[in-house]
């Protein structure tokens, strides 16, 4: 059945995602070294995925006034560098699976995918460097700038992370959590888009935080929705898998529910902490996970994912809503509420 | 025994208010609705694009209820993620300006530079008769190829529209043309001067879109006796009514006597 | 976790600020986290709020005039917490806040017209929703976007009750020009694609309205757009297009309002308000982050005056009333009033465009008695301790500079048996402050009442005794909150060891205040004056403002009640402070100039207000009502002698300024350079810079922020603020 015509943002993602991958594959090389290299860069680009990113600077482009082939471009360097970062996820995360199949170090091994990683990241610059052509270079220098700041902004996000990870002792608070959510997720998923996608489209700067905070609402809200959803996805037996409880990955749930918990019970949620991956096991997440819907942190962080977007919702009218009404408008406003309508 | 320890004041999160426009989370202002809301057309009518556009999503995420606690603690959690962001904008500034610059500089000193280079790209002095430039869309790359002194166009980029810019006057003027991105066809707005004085707009202004359907020419008439001095005119591209670009207009001293109409 | 051991706070001063964090800090909710100890000189809180209660005839004696505003969220909800928790009994005349402050909606100009003519102008402001000190919906009301809608607003109720009143008024070659820059500015304003742009244009003129306001509001929204973009000739375009806008309105106005003072009034009005949107989307107040301190750097008249508005605008009472109520004079000098722009648009928006209930409210006796002594009672049954005659010398700070060591105290009077001093006086039911020491409670009282011992007096260095608080022992913590005048001699060590604060002490300026206090024995309206009881400001120099007090009447204790009470004040010029080093009888010197100047005052301006109450010879002193018969012997001008005056010359008693170019060196209560000291008072940081009650309670509520890290920044309504 095509939902397309009751969903337009799917079918604007569909379309924008589309016309994404046909310039992505124009920058991956199909030279040498193939099996090591290239075949592994073009791996991930190739298994799809919501192309959410790309979408969301084409559509901001779009909506300021730019044609949509000004913005491709840009689009694909977004989507390649958002895939470079996923292969370097996957290690540091060690996870098995990726949107259907093995992850990329778990077919070739760390060290090719890592550096396969590493050579995705640098081939996202080959589309910003074409843009000069199109866009004139005073444009093409400020979206390799604003890329900068975002690929860093993602790695300081990534280091407070793996930060936590290997400390557990150290006490994370919600707004340490924001933050590291802000500059890991935020930046490379909605605040970069839409910042060159406005460049794009109004051929002129833009104020130094014009977006960041439509960005951070809607990608913190996105994210907690994410971490929320972990927690509910279920195996094959209607198990639920969890795999971010094994991880001990800081979420919001995690960092809410030890407040209601009994002094005992802190004491074994501390051991399970400590632990490494391989140590921890399933008893432990269910009993993890029943201390979570016992406490309401699963609800209140869906409340804040909610009230979060409702507050990227008002930027949004700040920010857009000057713009003529148009496809892309809508499609940027529909993103904003999209995802708690979808269960994946 | 050990001598308990001088207690200290909790370290500040910050000293300074944070004075900035986005700084509070809910924009809406409790004003009284104001009695002669002044909107376009569609307000109110269906969305343009047709049914399941515009803000059905919207409002079914809106039209969830919630409890008292809940909206309580939904305002105080994303009230506090507000103040958050705000500073995390604020340290990026601040670093930023420790830095010396703002965080986004780079080429803006040259960018702002085009302007100029254009102007004198495009002086013109007449006593009678018109002075005809070429002015390519893309301006950034014209100014990297061209050479200063250039008026005829050069070979611009495929696929970029031309718009040309005549000015008729009766002084010696000096026009400028400033185009934020191509537009194949305008409307030229009459020039006001700035700052605002006595002086009369110049309105003969119009914009004819050469055969090939993609740029044109501007055309101004200046009347006789202008006043001196500087007048804008915005270009609104079509058919959107969206500003395309700016023209300006420097009318330098008053004619000797009342000839050199045209 | 660190042991729950209590902290010990010593708080110096007893002024709004002070016991605003005094009030805080030990609110039941905190469970005793925080032991709090208030050392006041002198026998009475208050600081410069401080009130007395004349012994004989309980006649109310103050500082000057106290203002309470509508948008004075911070104090009134200290006020309605402190009245709640109070608790008094059914029967008490000040029972419930609402006994306490009452609405006012009036409030008065008056305009010099000529050299020797003067109109009084009367100004009643709408009631609106609710009361301050309400809890605040999620609705953000502060949005610099709000204040530019609601001028806007006002701008087109202003334009069109004149519109209204003259039909027909507009010519038709104006009409024209208006339409074609109407068009023409929404043309080129357009980021949206509006319908039909002719038909939108004709549609607003066909309202009869000058469409200056709504206009703009679309503007705004453009604007924003228009100047976000590096394209300097939109933004251009669009200020010029606004002025034209303008121009075209002001001919207009122009030649309606040569005529009629009411209208002038009001384009006078119209014409500030024009110049304040004018000034906030040039100087893109809009878009930076600090807000309106961008402009803080300027004097307030310069400001609007570089954004168009007319000279005779810059002059209107509403002006000059607004240096008035702010002691806007530097030195004291009414030839420079000096007052920061940024904080002159951010009270008078919140003054305007925030208030809840009504504009003013009125305090229904004596602010000692309506604000300090609840808190004092309050504060006593919570726990506090108050140690009374305690004056502060000197603060001490450690050998590495980083924190205070030492309080050093002097001790001006003892208690009788050591017991606590118990300060209040009962006035018909009322507890009060009296306005001299209660001399029987304190060991050689009588000798020293004889003396005329008067320790709030800044030279009176009388000590029974002194002694140093040590940290850790008697004190964790010290917030200070001595009035600004007293921080140069008490905080040597602290300007020393701090090149800020010694900017601080330079920079933040203050002036002295005079004031006077008449009763009279005839209604005001006997006297001539025909508008509502009103407070009035913009007078002649000196005694500019008159509040009309009769709400007191009734709490006074007179054996015949007068049938009026007038309070007049203004700024006193240093330059009129006398000074030598017998600094009593400088001071009595200074006294007599102050009652002097009034008498001057009633004989030769009061006319103005009071016609009735002057006769060709002057002021007809036998309208004073003065007491007990042996007084009332006095005839003329030595019947003055029986009411109140004061020269407000101690230090902390001076005003405390915004100047232009002084704000940015204010400290902030936050500011932790001395870890173990914050601040307190309207002279610092505190996010309202301005001398009133609300910057004082913000500053307060920030002490206690600094100390505990509550309350949340963000309920500090108004902090957060452009």
């Amino acid at each position: 059945m095509n939902f397309s015509a009751i969903d337009p943002v799917s079918a604007v993602l569909d379309e924008y995602g589309a016309m994404t991958r046909k310039i992505m594959a124009g920058y991956l090389p199909e030279g040498q070294p193939k099996q090591h290299l290239y075949d592994p860069v073009a791996d991930y680009p190739s298994r799809g995925g919501k192309m959410m990113r790309p979408s969301l600077c084409i559509a901001t482009a779009k909506a300021f006034g730019a044609a949509t082939e000004d913005a491709l471009k840009t689009a694909a360097s977004i989507e390649m560098l958002h895939n470079a970062l996923l292969i370097h996820d996957d290690i540091e995360d060690e996870s098995e699976s990726r949107r259907g199949g093995p992850t990329l170090h778990a077919l070739h091994g760390t060290p090719i995918a890592l550096n396969a990683g590493d050579a995705l990241a640098m081939l996202s610059l080959r589309p910003l460097l074409d843009n000069i052509r199109d866009a004139g270079p005073w444009i093409s220098l400020r979206i390799i700038e604003e890329m900068e700041r975002m690929a860093r902004e993602s790695a300081e996000g990534q280091a407070l992370e793996l930060g936590w990870r290997k400390d557990a002792d150290q006490n994370v608070t919600q707004d340490d959590y924001l933050v590291m959510v802000l500059k890991k997720t935020c930046w490379l998923a909605a605040i970069y888009p839409c910042r060159v996608g406005a460049m794009l489209g109004k051929r002129s700067d833009i104020p130094a935080d014009a977006f960041m905070r439509f960005g951070f609402f809607v990608g913190a809200a996105f994210q907690i929705h994410d971490d929320v959803l972990n927690l509910q996805a279920t195996d094959a037996y209607g198990k639920e898998i969890c795999g971010d409880l094994l991880e001990a990955k800081r979420t919001l749930m995690l960092i809410d529910v030890p407040q209601h918990m009994s002094p005992a019970e802190n004491l074994r949620l501390n051991r399970f902490l400590k632990c490494s991956r391989e140590e921890r096991n399933h008893e432990d997440v269910d009993w993890l996970l029943a201390m979570m819907k016992r406490s309401g942190s699963i609800e209140r962080a869906q409340m804040m994912a909610r009230g979060l977007a409702g507050a990227a919702l008002h930027e949004f009218t700040l920010l857009f809503g000057n713009l003529p009404e148009s496809r892309d408008k809508a499609f940027i406003r529909g993103l904003v509420t999209w995802v708690f309508q979808r269960s994946s | 025994m050990k001598e308990p320890q001088r207690l200290r004041r909790p370290v500040p999160r910050r000293t300074r208010p944070n004075r900035s426009i986005l700084g509070a989370l809910s924009q809406s202002d409790g004003l009284p609705p104001i009695a002669d809301p002044v909107d376009g057309p569609e307000a109110g009518g269906m969305h343009p694009l047709g049914p399941g556009f515009g803000d059905a999503a919207e409002a079914d995420f809106a039209a969830d209820p919630l409890s008292d606690s809940a909206r309580e603690y939904i305002d105080r959690n994303v009230r506090s993620a507000s103040d958050l962001i705000d500073g995390q904008i604020r340290q990026g500034e601040e670093t930023a300006k420790s830095l010396g610059r703002s965080a986004f500089s780079s080429l803006n000193g040259a960018a702002s530079d085009l302007p100029a280079l254009l102007t004198g790209l495009v002086r013109a002095y007449s006593d009678i008769g018109t002075a005809w430039v070429d002015i390519v869309g893309a301006l950034a790359q014209k100014a990297e190829t061209a050479v200063p002194g250039t008026v005829n166009g050069s070979r611009n980029a495929a696929d970029m529209p031309m718009i040309g810019l005549s000015v008729v006057a009766g002084q010696p003027v000096e026009a400028s043309l400033e185009l934020f991105r191509p537009a194949q066809r305008l409307t030229v707005q009459p020039l006001v001067a700035t700052p605002p004085g006595n002086a009369a707009d110049i309105r003969e202004v119009s914009f004819e879109p050469d055969g090939s359907g993609a740029g044109g020419r501007i055309r101004i008439v200046v009347p006789g006796g202008q006043a001196v001095g500087m007048y804008h005119g915005l270009l609104l591209a079509d058919p959107e009514g969206t500003p395309a670009g700016a023209v300006t207009l420097k009318i330098l001293t008053l004619p000797e006597d009342e000839r050199g109409r045209s | 976790m660190a042991e729950q051991r209590v902290k010990k706070v010593a708080i110096i001063g007893g002024g709004c600020a002070a016991v605003a964090a005094a009030f805080e800090l030990t609110r039941p909710e905190r469970n005793g986290e925080f032991e709090v100890t208030i050392y006041q000189l002198g026998w009475r809180l208050g600081g410069k709020g401080a009130s007395g209660r004349d012994a004989e005839t309980g006649r109310i004696e103050e500082h000057g005039l106290h203002l309470w505003m509508g948008f004075y969220e911070n104090a009134f909800r200290l006020m309605r917490d402190c009245y709640r928790e109070l608790d008094r009994p059914e029967g008490s005349p000040i029972r419930t806040w609402r006994d306490a402050f009452k609405p006012d909606n009036f409030v008065g100009v008056t305009e010099r017209r000529g050299a020797d003519q003067w109109d009084n102008w009367a100004a009643y402001f709408p009631p609106a929703a609710g009361a301050p000190g309400d809890p605040l919906t999620g609705r953000n009301p502060f949005s610099v976007k709000g204040y530019l809608a609601r001028c806007a607003l006002l701008l087109r109720t202003l334009i069109s009750s004149v519109q209204d009143s003259y039909p027909g008024s507009v010519e038709p070659g104006a009409r024209d020009e208006l339409a074609f820059a109407l068009q023409t500015l929404v043309a080129s304003a357009a980021g949206s694609a509006r319908g039909d742009q002719k038909e939108f244009a004709a549609k607003t003129l066909k309202y009869g309205q000058l469409a200056a306001s709504a206009l703009v509001l679309e503007a705004l929204g453009a604007v924003r757009w228009a100047v976000e973009s590096t394209a300097p000739a939109a933004g251009e375009t669009l200020v010029a297009l606004l002025e034209k806008l303008s121009a075209v309105a002001r001919r207009q106005l122009e030649t309606l309002v040569a005529k009629n003072d009411e209208l002038r009034r009001v384009w006078e009005i119209a014409d500030v308000v024009l110049a304040i949107m004018r000034g906030i989307i040039r100087d893109r107040l809009l878009f930076t982050s600090q807000g309106f301190e961008a402009i803080d750097e300027y004097d307030w008249r310069e400001w609007l005056r570089r954004h168009g508005a007319s000279e005779a605008s810059l002059d209107s009472g509403f002006i000059r009333g607004s240096y008035d109520l702010l002691f806007a004079y530097e030195d004291g000098d009414i030839g420079k009033p000096r007052l920061a722009a940024g904080q002159a648009l951010r009270g008078a928006m919140r003054m305007f465009f925030t208030y809840r209930g009504a504009l003013f409210w009125k305090m229904q006796a004596g602010m000692g008695d309506i604000v300090f002594a609840p808190i004092y009672e309050v504060l006593r049954r919570r726990g506090v301790t108050f140690e009374f005659f305690h004056k502060l010398e000197n603060l001490a700070l450690s050998p590495d500079g980083s924190h205070v060591a030492g309080l050093d105290m002097s001790v001006q009077a003892k208690t009788r048996g050591g017991k606590p001093y118990e300060p209040l006086v009962d006035v018909k039911g009322l507890p009060c402050w009296p306005s001299r020491p209660l001399h029987d409670q304190v060991i050689n009282g009588a000798a020293l009442k004889k003396a005329g011992w008067n320790p709030e007096a800044h030279w009176e260095d009388h000590s029974v005794a002194r002694k140093t608080l040590q940290v850790g022992e008697d004190f964790d913590f010290v917030v200070l909150g001595v009035g600004l005048g007293a921080v140069a001699d008490v905080c040597g060590e602290l300007i020393a060891a701090e090149p800020a604060w010694q900017t601080m002490v330079q920079e933040v300026k203050s002036v002295a205040t005079q004031a006077f206090q008449v009763w009279l024995n005839k209604p005001v309206e006997e006297l001539g004056w025909d508008l509502p009881p009103i407070n009035i400001s913009g007078y002649v120099e000196p005694f500019d403002t008159w509040a009309d007090m009769q709400q007191l009447i009734r709490l006074e204790d007179w054996k015949t009640d007068p049938k009026a009470i007038a309070y007049f004040c203004s700024v006193l010029s240093d330059a009129d402070i006398e000074s030598s080093d017998d600094k009593t009888d400088a001071a009595k010197r200074t006294s007599r100039h102050v009652r002097d100047s009034a008498i001057r005052f009633l004989d030769r301006d009061v006319a103005h207000f009071w016609p009735k109450a002057v006769n060709a010879d002057g002021f007809r002193w036998e309208l004073l009502e003065t007491g007990n018969k042996s007084r009332s012997a006095k005839s003329g001008k030595a019947r003055f002698e029986t009411q109140f005056w004061t020269a407000n010359i101690n230090p902390t008693d001076r005003y405390v300024l915004s100047l232009p170019g002084s704000l940015k060196h204010r400290i902030s209560p936050l500011d932790d350079r001395f870890d173990n000291l914050t601040i307190a008072g309207d002279w610092t940081d505190c996010g309202h810079q301005a001398g009133c009650v609300e910057a004082a309670v913000m500053s307060g509520l920030l002490a206690a922020t600094a100390l505990s890290d509550y309350p949340r920044l963000s309920d500090i309504i108004g902090y957060d603020h452009p």
